[in-house]
């Protein structure tokens, strides 16, 4: 094609007006997304779950199997959305990766999902979490040094988890009274032709199914403004119960002390940004805080504790679980109450720099966290 | 921020921006379901980056958020491999001159979607905008010879993106 060409293509695109429809799609697209970022306000356990990457997890293995309960029957094509429904609701058995965010560096999130166990592994760290949940325990498998450890979820992650599967339950409902589905054009995801169903209520719904089986390949949920996607999926027959048994493989130690994932506290929140800045980014304070970079930065966190000397397997193992009691500390501030970080670059132990301002759920009074990790109360939001 | 702070500012942008966005996704896209998917990842983008969007910066950030949007888009459309999906070409495959230009258009479309960010810029702000390069060196922060420069590579890129689809299609 030559330039003048080129430049007649580049001319028609410019002149081509908006259709009418366009305009309409556009304005009921944008008044949607803003009426969910409305509607997802939630009780705040909800909230600090859909942001925990931990509980996020086994949250949207529930998606699979509960997103779909309730809906009616979509006679289009030959892939009907009944037949994509059926191993959704019937699998008690589910394989598949969650991505959160559309990173194309994210850490993908892989689960073995069988009743109401979970084995999760991820793509940037050497552990095997297995969720119980019926009797909430959590056993963490950390293959390098052959060691187990056992960590009580009860409250936030258990519950959370199966409050997850409700919230996505009401959802479909809320759709299936409001039906605006729409069947979308065939496409090629990874090599397989898959049709899609996109479901809009109070959040954006997305299920690829392979137009041949009708089995689903992928899920994509838009929930309180941030993207969860589902794929690889697959729903064998049987899968070997000892993935997920709770016994620690041959040749596993158990650590003598079980750990606590049950409360998150100021304190646990402080040690976090005790770790980062000082253990993983070589005593400065990190460019932001979120549950993703915190995922993120877990396999520094690991070499690095390898290498502190003296240190045990019980108190390295301690400041793992620590950390993660100080994200979900920060994700509820951050969704419930006010939050402001200005630590990028600041050096650990500088007394006078301030690295963050919160203010708790429900009080009044700032929290100021400086450089020395001290704490100040202040009557005001703004930094200086 | 808090929320209800984040979705008022949301709702500021959207309401200064919609008509742009909706302009710019739409001859970007041409097609009505690429344009919804477009304009999908648009709004979470700009949710998601509502705290940076303030200022004179939010024009220049939001033409960023429309492009890779745009991209997502098309990138989902050719699939993992960079191949287009055959069934949504079978449409326009009659042997008209209407459909061969349609074709043309959408080769061209598809690959200022491949382009990298700032000259897909350059391109959708001198040609598809028709802004001048005043306007383009203000918001891709150069002088008005750079802009020139950026346009002009951006083209060259894009004749070279379109030769090697031809090849493929």
């Amino acid at each position: 094609m030559d330039d003048k060409n080129l430049k007649d293509v580049l001319n028609t695109l410019a002149k081509e007006p908006v259709p009418d429809d366009i305009a309409e799609l556009a304005r009921k697209a944008s008044e949607d997304f803003e009426q969910q970022l409305r509607q997802e306000r939630r009780p705040n356990f909800l909230e600090l779950l859909m942001k925990n990457q931990i509980t996020k997890l086994a949250a949207a293995a529930a998606v699979v199997v509960a997103a779909l309960i309730g809906f009616g029957v979509f006679t289009d094509g030959s892939v009907t959305y009944a037949k994509v429904i059926e191993p959704i609701l019937s699998a008690r058995n589910v394989i598949l990766d969650i991505v959160v965010g559309d990173d194309p560096d994210a850490v993908v999130m892989h689960d073995v999902v069988v009743g109401s166990r979970i084995r999760r592994t991820f793509s940037n760290v050497d552990n095997v979490m297995i969720l119980d949940l019926d009797n909430k325990k959590m056993l963490v498998l950390y293959r390098p040094g052959k060691t187990a450890i056992e960590v009580d979820i009860a409250g936030t992650v258990e519950q959370g988890t199966r409050d997850f599967l409700n919230m996505v339950r009401n959802i479909v409902n809320e759709t299936k009274d409001n039906p605006d589905v729409k069947r979308l054009a065939k496409r090629d995801i990874e090599g397989r032709d898959v049709v899609g169903f996109q479901l809009k209520g109070r959040s954006n719904l997305t299920i690829w199914a392979d137009a041949e089986t009708a089995l689903p390949v992928r899920i994509e949920v838009i929930l309180g403004g941030e993207l969860m996607v589902l794929k690889n999926i697959e729903f064998p027959a049987s899968i070997d119960e000892s993935l997920v048994s709770m016994k620690p493989p041959a040749g596993y130690t158990m650590q003598g002390q079980s750990f606590d994932m049950t409360r998150f506290t100021e304190e646990d929140f402080i040690e976090t940004l005790r770790v980062w800045a000082g253990m993983v980014n070589d005593g400065v304070f990190p460019d932001e805080i979120s549950s993703e970079a915190q995922m993120k930065i877990m396999p520094i966190l690991i070499e690095k504790l390898g290498q502190q000397p003296g240190l045990t397997p019980e108190q390295g193992t301690e400041i793992g679980v620590r950390m993660g009691r100080g994200i979900i500390f920060y994700q509820n501030v951050k969704q419930n109450g006010q939050w402001q970080y200005t630590g990028k670059g600041v050096k650990l132990g500088d007394a006078k720099s301030e690295v963050c301002r919160f203010r708790t759920p429900g009080s009044q009074i700032w929290r100021i966290v400086y450089g020395d990790l001290s704490v100040k109360d202040a009557a005001t939001g703004t930094p200086e | 921020m808090k929320h209800s702070e984040r979705v008022k500012q949301f709702n500021r942008i959207r309401a200064t921006y919609s008509l742009f966005l909706t302009s710019v996704l739409w001859k970007l896209a041409g097609d009505r379901e690429l344009f919804a998917e477009a304009m999908q990842y648009a709004l979470l983008e700009i949710w998601q980056r509502v705290e940076k969007l303030r200022g004179d910066r939010a024009g220049a950030y939001i033409y960023r958020i429309a492009l890779s949007a745009n991209s997502k888009a098309w990138r989902n459309r050719s699939g993992r491999n960079g191949h287009i999906d055959p069934s949504l070409l079978e449409a326009e495959a009659a042997q008209s001159d209407v459909a061969s230009r349609k074709e043309t258009t959408k080769i061209v479309r598809r690959a200022i979607a491949e382009l990298p960010a700032q000259q897909s810029q350059a391109i959708v702000m001198r040609y598809l905008e028709q802004q001048d390069y005043e306007a383009i060196a203000e918001k891709l922060k150069c002088s008005k010879a750079g802009a020139r420069s950026h346009v002009s590579k951006a083209m060259a890129t894009l004749k070279s993106r379109l030769v090697a689809l031809a090849e493929v299609e």
